[in-house]
């Protein structure tokens, strides 16, 4: 096999030293995250496993879907036996936070072709977008973009990579040593510490930690409501309270 | 199988169907096109909206207790609350992941077998 011909068809190869170095960066910085992703798509993996799906429907939601939120939401309501319909609404609902991720894609990008930007959009899950944004906290001028290579889009596409490929490699062993994990061992619980690990070092300033705190105890009280809609109302409070961090730059900084 | 629970095509179907789900919430307002021009002032505005949805999804798994469904069902017995504690002080004090996963692990395991 002429493995140099093979990889002279893979986008990368095509790309100039700037761009594979910002894919490189992008990687990178994405696997310094992969034991969180890593537990968090194992954890949504065994529950796929222990659900009422096939290994194989498993291996299906898991490689398409790549929403492990919406895909936890929707395992009681196939076990229940709930319509098509119902379930992909509720996935919908589920799904309300990356909306609002997606306004800052559509700005971040906008110099791509709208197919490339949804298809980009369909990789950013809450990793990418977090760290995108953590490291890109405002939108690139759209003149300065190809001076540099349109090295941010490149750097975004080494996250998408990362996100992908830790999070599937997780979901799948996951799922495929589900039949092997007693179900009283709380490996759930691994994953949620594991996000301890990557939230920490995100409160850095005080509004970032003023928005945490409120997501957190909005989170906790509107637990309740139906189909993770707490998440939604936690976001937006938090959004509220960075408005408020940007009116008042010196009691809030 | 339960005669009322789905069958081979129907996941299949609702398998494709979130596949979309998943692109039409990530590109939403990539689908809305150009002519919506985001201000800046929104583009601020939701700089926590990330920090937000992964706090968002922790902090009621570390407070309440496994299975709860709303904040009354809280519990200072609950393993989840000492074992997120314990890790966020393992966190803070290393700044490493692994300590942090094996030290809550053992409280929330502790508390759970002994509290």
């Amino acid at each position: 096999m002429d493995f140099a011909r093979l990889t002279a068809k893979l986008p990368y190869s095509g790309w100039n030293q700037q761009q594979q170095s910002a894919w490189r960066d992008g990687l990178k910085t994405m696997s310094r995250s992969a034991l969180a992703i890593f537990s968090w798509g194992a954890v949504t993996g065994l529950a796929m496993g222990k659900s009422a799906l096939t290994t194989e429907q498993a291996l299906g939601m898991t490689l398409f879907v790549f929403a492990g939120s919406a895909q936890l939401a929707a395992l009681p309501l196939i076990g229940a036996g709930f319509s098509v319909f119902t379930i992909l609404i509720t996935a919908f609902i589920v799904n309300l936070r990356f909306v609002i991720f997606s306004i800052g894609v559509q700005a971040h990008f906008s110099h791509l072709p709208a197919w490339r930007r949804a298809i980009l959009g369909y990789f950013t899950a809450d990793f990418g977008y977090l760290m995108y944004t953590s490291r890109f906290p405002e939108v690139q001028a759209v003149s300065e973009r190809k001076n540099d290579s349109y090295y941010r889009t490149y750097f975004m596409y080494g996250l998408a990579t990362g996100n992908w490929g830790i999070w599937q490699v997780g979901s799948i062993l996951g799922i495929l040593g589900a039949s092997q994990i007693p179900d009283d061992w709380g490996m759930e619980f691994a994953g949620t510490l594991a996000l301890i690990a990557v939230i920490v070092p995100m409160l850095d300033h005080r509004a970032a930690r003023w928005a945490a705190i409120v997501a957190a105890i909005v989170a906790i009280l509107t637990y309740s409501l139906p189909l993770k809609l707490n998440l939604t109302v936690a976001i937006l409070a938090a959004i509220i309270v960075g408005i408020l961090a940007d009116r008042s730059p010196k009691a809030m900084r | 199988m339960r005669p009322d629970s789905l069958g081979s095509f129907e996941i299949a179907l609702l398998i494709g169907g979130m596949a979309l789900v998943t692109l039409l919430t990530r590109a939403f307002f990539v689908f809305l096109g150009a002519r919506v021009q985001v201000p800046e002032l929104v583009l601020r505005a939701i700089r926590y909206a990330p920090l937000a949805a992964i706090v968002g999804i922790v902090a009621p798994e570390l407070i309440l207790p496994p299975g709860a469904a709303e904040i009354s069902q809280m519990d200072w017995k609950s393993p989840n609350l000492w074992g997120g504690l314990a890790g966020f002080l393992a966190y803070f004090w290393t700044r490493q992941m692994l300590p942090t996963l094996i030290l809550g692990m053992t409280v929330f395991s502790l508390v759970r077998y002994w509290l």
